[in-house]
């Protein structure tokens, strides 16, 4: 008993110190060997472009894009075309934008400068053409050139109306003979004109259009004494007085005077009427009494001569002459007899008589070239053309057309101021266009206006009439002028085409944002698709944010980037737009992100309201009324750019319903279209 | 990480020793009245096993997971993860890539004490009884291994037009503690974390009855029946890398053997044994090939793979002591059958099941019985070592196990 209760007890021992410890198997620790953990290169912020980073930075930039809620049984192929879509179209715009700023603009500047230097060219062109015609304005080329053109403008110009059916031959004929009628009026205008008491280097043109005229009918001739240039009549004499030239080598020889002089009788005896007042004229004129019956007469009375009594014409000559000519023969005034010695003319009544003859006989009918209205009808003495008269419309449109520039050259005032000996002034004297154009020497007195030819373009009409400008621009300087236009338009050409490189990238995203509307309106894939448009606005350590989906409530959050805190926007801002609700913006300076979140009272007024989905239309809403109210719209932004050129920014957004997640969705916006 | 959770310590539960089919099987049984008690330790570590070409494979070849895309998107909600589809779809990514690879090594330690107590009915019937206590513990480290598609994943997010760096942060992030967040992933469905592990206990008792039933000449023939009581803890489904100290059901077993007496204390014994596993049902996981994390636990039926052990040994005892014996055996197990499930888990249950072994044995000791039956030494006793050499195997645990045996007669 004693040997079985040993082993039992031996027994038992070696089960307790081999069996029963409890614990680790074995002596050394059992220890499984450690793994290898690889590591990743984690995209960090400094991997980011830099827009990821809003501080330091001066940012104004707003974007538009859509946001999306996507329908939670939405298929992969769906999320994947539409994704698919927003970035080819984001790339597809930024290669725009880098092709636009990087080889467009550059393109269009170059363009843009060599137009502009083209032009410089060409003005400097265009100017060294006036400046070398400017040389020869004053000259005997350009003069000769003028007084062509002028002496051919009127027979030209009734050869162009008859060609044009305008006047007929036989008004063609009346228009001439008016035409000579109307430049015998211009010799009695200006014999009796203050302006022939001044002195003038030549002679002074009564109407340069009508110097063909006169040269015909025998008037100024060139041999005659009085009408030489001053030079001519006396050695160096700068002026001359051309009074006698009017009258003696004009007045006296134009047809109206030969018709009033009438047949010149016996003389012994009393002369006819008209030899009697045209004898009576050239009487007073070769004693002197006409050029002060021209002259002197304005002083006739008391007190100084008004400014207004220089400013004679031929009618004021006529009938204040009357008066002289009747006290003349009244008073019988010693000085006046040796020349006032017609007999017949004893009367007052036989002087008056004088004037009016003159008077019908040129003022009535040509003393004006202009269209007229007579009883409701448009007349042209000039031409006898008038529509009470059966002219057609045509018929008046283009005699009214020339009569416009004949009026234009003929009437012209032209501002030129003429100063007499006794201080007196005129300004807007009417002396026709003979001194500007011909370059008269009508006197010092009379000052340069314009000064030069190009002055003249101010009256571009003025310069169709006689276009010798043309013919006084250097040939070779014109061709390079044309070159030169033809190589602007070259360059413009150039130019326009230019934006065209931009078309295959706009289809490109075209046809990316055709592809993302066809993607985002699949069925099934979103259920809620709005615009987007936001503004991130940062200065100093401030960062601003205006959002607004659709036309809904704007919404404003502000933050300090530095600690990335929201804070409330300034109450200030908040007043300008009554609409505008708060909420708080955090930013994560580690990623760029901005984050807001929004509390929806109504998701109606947030612009997230049911839309009914139009056709094709890329704006709707699937969920129903009131859906989204009292939930918190939560918004990741993400700015970034690509190639420097283009920003955009994307995003998650979620939808939470009391912290629960009831909503996933995304956006999308880009500053593309600002 | 979706099936890198299957059990890792695949059939350890096989080297809980039956006091029969190892350590030299002989056709001996206790005079009457004689007790015997056996203190039997085995001890084994363990890091590997074998797969069906008998090729060794780590412990944790589970958890050598490649991490896909599609695991990743899986494991987001539905709207998630189909933006992650589209995104990879519109990157030039599939479903099937991988962005990283886990790693793991997983050892393991078995200790156990079985004291069997044996006594002789008659001089021809013996009873035995084993009560195994286990000790177990096991360790496990995973790492993971992002490769370059996760890289290219995590720069492709940060591409500036898809302007996802901050995704990609957290994906990168995310992809850092891969470790971390399975065995979130794990507690998150009722898991362990995968964590050292160990625990000690009460095995599946066994009782049997072993008849010499022919002694011819050198020959004998002895048979033993018997059943293993399912007393012993089973694997804990929320447990990857625990050990079984039992398979939770009864089994009946059968062994004949015969000895024959060759010259010089040489003896040549033969065995078969045939253990016929009773069904059960227990609680697993519905885990599959696809997915073993995300699972819940089911209630299955089943029917482990019945099991036949085979052998021979040329044992040698001297009449001063010493002992001494080489051998082979062969072990056989069909698979598992499982019931009541979904086929996919299933199959994943039933993945593996089948087994089969060839060892050599060796062993030395030193005994008194033949000195106490001359009277020579007052207490009967055997000290032995035995050590098994696992030659090949399908499916198990690479485990060479040593034995020593303590054996008290009374």
């Amino acid at each position: 008993m004693q040997r079985k209760s040993l082993i039992l007890l031996a027994t038992l021992a070696a089960v307790s110190a081999q069996g029963c410890r409890p614990g680790r198997v074995g002596k050394k620790p059992l220890v499984a060997h450690a793994q290898p953990h690889g590591e990743l290169r984690l995209p960090g912020h400094d991997d980011a472009t830099a827009p990821l980073d809003l501080t330091g930075t001066e940012l104004d930039v707003t974007y538009d894009g859509n946001v999306l809620l996507w329908n939670p049984h939405v298929t992969p192929a769906q999320v994947s075309a539409i994704s698919d879509a927003s970035v080819f179209g984001r790339l597809a715009k930024a290669d725009e934008r880098l092709y636009e700023f990087t080889t467009l603009r550059p393109a269009l500047a170059a363009a843009d400068a060599a137009v502009t230097a083209k032009n410089a060219e060409i003005a400097a062109n265009a100017q060294a053409v006036i400046d070398t015609a400017k040389a020869k304005l004053n000259s005997p080329e350009a003069r000769a050139l003028k007084v062509d053109a002028a002496a051919k403008w009127f027979d030209t110009s009734v050869e162009n109306l008859q060609a044009d059916g305008a006047l007929d031959a036989a008004g063609a004929a009346a228009a001439r003979e008016n035409f000579k009628a109307y430049c015998e009026y211009k010799v009695y205008e200006l014999a009796t004109s203050r302006l022939i008491q001044l002195d003038y280097a030549e002679r002074p043109s009564p109407l340069q259009m009508c110097e063909g005229y006169y040269k015909a009918q025998g008037l100024f001739a060139a041999g005659a004494e009085s009408c030489k240039p001053a030079a001519a009549q006396a050695p160096a004499a700068a002026k001359a007085n051309y009074f006698d030239c009017l009258w003696a080598e004009g007045v006296f020889k134009s047809q109206t005077f030969a018709a009033m002089a009438g047949t010149v009788g016996d003389g012994a005896t009393c002369l006819k009427s008209g030899q009697k007042r045209a004898q009576t004229l050239q009487l007073w004129f070769a004693s002197g009494l006409l050029r002060r019956v021209v002259f002197d007469n304005d002083v006739v009375g008391a007190g100084s001569p008004a400014a207004s009594t220089y400013a004679r014409t031929f009618a004021d000559f006529i009938t204040q002459s009357k008066p002289l000519l009747a006290l003349t023969t009244w008073n019988k005034k010693p000085e006046y007899k040796p020349v006032v010695d017609c007999r017949q003319i004893a009367s007052r009544n036989d002087v008056s008589a004088v004037a009016p003859d003159w008077q019908h006989a040129l003022l009535t009918n040509l003393k004006s070239v202009a269209e007229t209205a007579s009883g409701g009808a448009q007349v042209f003495p000039l031409f006898d053309v008038s529509t009470a008269s059966g002219a057609s419309a045509d018929q008046v449109a283009a005699v009214s057309a020339t009569v416009r520039k004949f009026r234009q050259y003929v009437e012209r005032r032209d501002g030129s101021k003429v100063a007499f000996d006794d201080g007196t002034v005129l300004t807007d004297v009417n002396v026709s266009a003979d001194d500007q154009f011909f370059n008269q020497p009508i006197g010092a007195q009379l000052s340069a206006n314009p000064e030069n030819f190009e002055g003249a373009s101010n009256e571009p009409d003025i310069k169709r009439i006689f276009d010798v400008e043309a013919a006084l621009k250097p040939a070779d300087l014109l061709a390079k002028g044309e070159a030169l236009a033809a190589e602007l338009v070259e360059l413009q050409a150039q130019r326009e085409e230019l934006p065209k490189g931009l078309i295959p990238y706009d289809a490109k995203s075209n046809k990316t944002s055709q592809d993302g509307g066809a993607a985002l309106t699949s069925p099934g894939a979103v259920a809620l698709a709005r615009k987007l448009t936001f503004t991130i606005k940062t200065q100093g350590d401030r960062a601003q944010l205006d959002l607004s989906f659709g036309s809904g409530l704007p919404v404003r959050a502000c933050t300090a980037l530095g600690s990335g805190q929201g804070f409330d926007c300034p109450n200030a801002a908040l007043a300008a737009d009554a609409q505008l609700s708060l909420t708080t913006l955090t930013y994560e300076r580690s990623s760029g992100k901005l984050a807001i979140a929004i509390p929806v009272a109504s998701d109606a007024a947030l612009g997230l309201g049911a839309m009914v989905r139009a056709e094709n239309g890329t704006e709707f809403s699937e969920l129903p009324a009131g859906a989204l109210d009292g939930r918190v719209i939560e918004l990741d932004l993400y700015p970034n750019q690509l190639n420097e050129y283009y920003q955009f920014v994307t995003g998650v957004v979620r939808v939470k319903a009391g912290g629960k997640l009831e909503w996933d969705g995304s956006f999308s916006a880009d500053n593309f279209g600002r | 990480m979706n099936s890198a959770s299957s059990k890792l310590i695949v059939a350890l539960g096989a080297v809980a020793l039956a006091p029969s089919a190892l350590a030299f099987e002989n056709a001996k049984v206790l005079p009457a009245g004689v007790r015997n008690v056996d203190i039997r330790t085995v001890n084994t570590s363990l890091d590997s096993k074998t797969d069906a070409n008998g090729r060794a494979v780590p412990l944790a070849r589970p958890l050598f997971q490649e991490l896909t895309f599609a695991k990743i998107a899986n494991g987001e909600t539905e709207t998630k993860g189909n933006l992650l589809r589209a995104f990879l779809t519109n990157n030039g990514f599939s479903d099937s890539q991988s962005v990283g690879h886990f790693t793991a090594d997983l050892k393991g330690n078995l200790g156990v004490v079985a004291p069997v107590a044996s006594y002789g009915i008659t001089d021809k019937l013996t009873l035995a009884l084993a009560v195994p206590y286990y000790r177990a513990n096991t360790s496990v480290k995973v790492g993971f291994t992002p490769n370059a598609t996760g890289q290219a994943f995590l720069d492709a997010l940060a591409k500036p037009e898809n302007n996802n760096s901050a995704s990609a942060r957290e994906a990168g992030l995310k992809l850092k503690d891969a470790v971390g967040r399975l065995n979130q992933k794990l507690l998150d469905h009722g898991f362990k974390t995968l964590n050292d592990w160990h625990d000690s206990g009460l095995g599946d008792i066994t009782i049997a009855a072993k008849a010499r039933l022919l002694e011819a000449g050198p020959f004998a023939l002895a048979t033993t029946t018997g059943v293993v009581a399912p007393t012993g803890r089973t694997d804990d489904p929320d447990i990857l890398t625990d050990v079984a100290f039992g398979d939770g059901q009864w089994d009946l077993f059968a062994q004949a053997a015969v000895d024959e007496e060759l010259a010089l204390g040489f003896t040549l014994n033969q065995f078969v044994k045939f253990t016929e596993q009773l069904p059960g049902d227990k609680t697993v996981r519905g885990a599959t090939k696809a997915e073993s994390i995300e699972v819940e636990k089911v209630r299955a039926r089943y029917k482990l793979g019945d099991k036949f052990d085979t052998g021979a040994s040329v044992q040698w005892a001297a009449d001063v002591g010493p002992t001494a014996g080489i051998g082979g055996t062969y072990f056989r197990k069909i698979g598992d059958v499982y019931r009541g499930v979904d086929p996919a888990v299933k199959a994943k249950l039933e993945d593996e099941t089948d087994q089969q072994a060839v060892n050599a044995e060796f062993s030395l000791g030193y005994s008194t019985v033949a000195m106490y039956q001359q009277k020579k030494i007052p207490v009967p006793f055997e000290l032995k070592a035995t050590y098994l050499k696992q030659m090949a195997s399908r499916h198990m645990p690479i485990t060479d196990i040593a034995q020593f045996d303590l054996n008290l007669f009374f």
